[in-house]
């Protein structure tokens, strides 16, 4: 699968020659991506601010640690994850643990855009989609934000892809169970 | 109908002017680091003075190694009769050494027991064989 990078043309090579233009437009690109990423997972404003820069600055202090330009996206949120885990371990420690799967993980091969929210639920989504443990917040966000396949966020969130492939699939399935709910 | 990722970025576009702040401070930082890289003419024009000074000493003992270069002439010009030969130079340390001991009151046989080991020649040896 292609990464993002590969797709969108994104001037990684030329960042990495220290380009400020290049760095520019990947920032822009990926600036609110990262931040609702982040956000919708330590729930601050500032503290999300603050990772994003810290993102920022360490992407463009380790671009030489990136294997594979087509990977940019999947990196960057990398270490947003990283970011975001460090704080996860000071505040919510025991919600790691609360998360707890039934069965074997299911093949889960659908688009991020198959779920459809009518405007009157749009407030129900977002309360939803925060009552949900972190573990599952985190991959389904990237799964709705980035469209990263199940590798990348396998990657991102350092679990396997069928640890993955599971948290997906039931944090997506509680949603629609959810939202089917009311009128 | 919406997409979720329509409704997040909806959600979070009033962050949009600060994550630009962000953005713009990130990428002036990134010109820090291509500053600090140090080239190879970097390195060479830090050490400019510390080569400068190099060279000045460098110079300065060849100026003087070329002023005191006429020494091994003078050791080539010492003519070899002026060299004495081995037996003479035997003698003088003979005489040195009998000096030695008369200083320290050293008994004069033992001095001549200590004299400097000759081996004699092979045809005195075959002689003493013959006699035993």
């Amino acid at each position: 699968m292609l990464g993002v990078a590969e797709i969108e043309q994104l001037p990684v090579l030329q960042a990495r020659a220290g380009d400020a233009a290049a760095w520019d437009a990947l920032f822009r690109r990926f600036q609110l991506p990262l931040y609702v990423y982040v956000f919708e997972l330590v729930r601050d404003e500032q503290t999300s601010l603050d990772i994003v820069q810290e993102v920022f600055i360490n992407a463009a202090r380790h671009i030489g640690s990136l294997r594979d330009d087509a990977k940019f996206g999947s990196w960057l949120f990398g270490i947003a994850h990283q970011k975001c885990a460090q704080r996860w371990r000071k505040q919510a420690r025991e919600e790691m643990l609360r998360e707890e799967f039934a069965g074997e993980p299911v093949q889960f091969e659908s688009a991020p855009d198959d779920l459809l929210i009518r405007e009157e639920q749009e407030a129900e989504f977002m309360r939803l989609l925060n009552e949900l443990p972190a573990p599952q917040r985190s991959v389904l966000l990237l799964h709705f934000v980035e469209d990263f396949s199940l590798e990348e966020i396998a990657g991102i969130t350092g679990v396997s892809i069928g640890t993955v492939k599971s948290r997906l699939h039931y944090a997506k399935k509680s949603l629609r169970k959810l939202l089917e709910k009311k009128p | 109908m919406k997409t979720p990722r329509d409704i997040l970025f909806e959600k979070h576009r009033s962050a949009q002017p600060k994550l630009d702040a962000i953005r713009r401070a990130a990428v002036a930082g990134t010109n820090e680091p291509a500053r600090s890289r140090i080239t190879l003419h970097d390195f060479l024009r830090s050490l400019r003075w510390h080569l400068v000074g190099m060279s000045a000493i460098w110079l300065l003992v060849l100026i003087l190694h070329a002023d005191t270069g006429q020494a091994p002439q003078m050791v080539a010009a010492i003519p070899s009769t002026r060299i004495p030969s081995p037996q003479v130079m035997l003698a003088s340390v003979r005489e040195h050494r009998r000096v030695l001991a008369e200083m320290t009151d050293s008994h004069p046989g033992d001095g001549e027991r200590r004299e400097l080991f000759l081996p004699k020649p092979r045809s005195e040896w075959r002689r003493e064989f013959s006699i035993a």
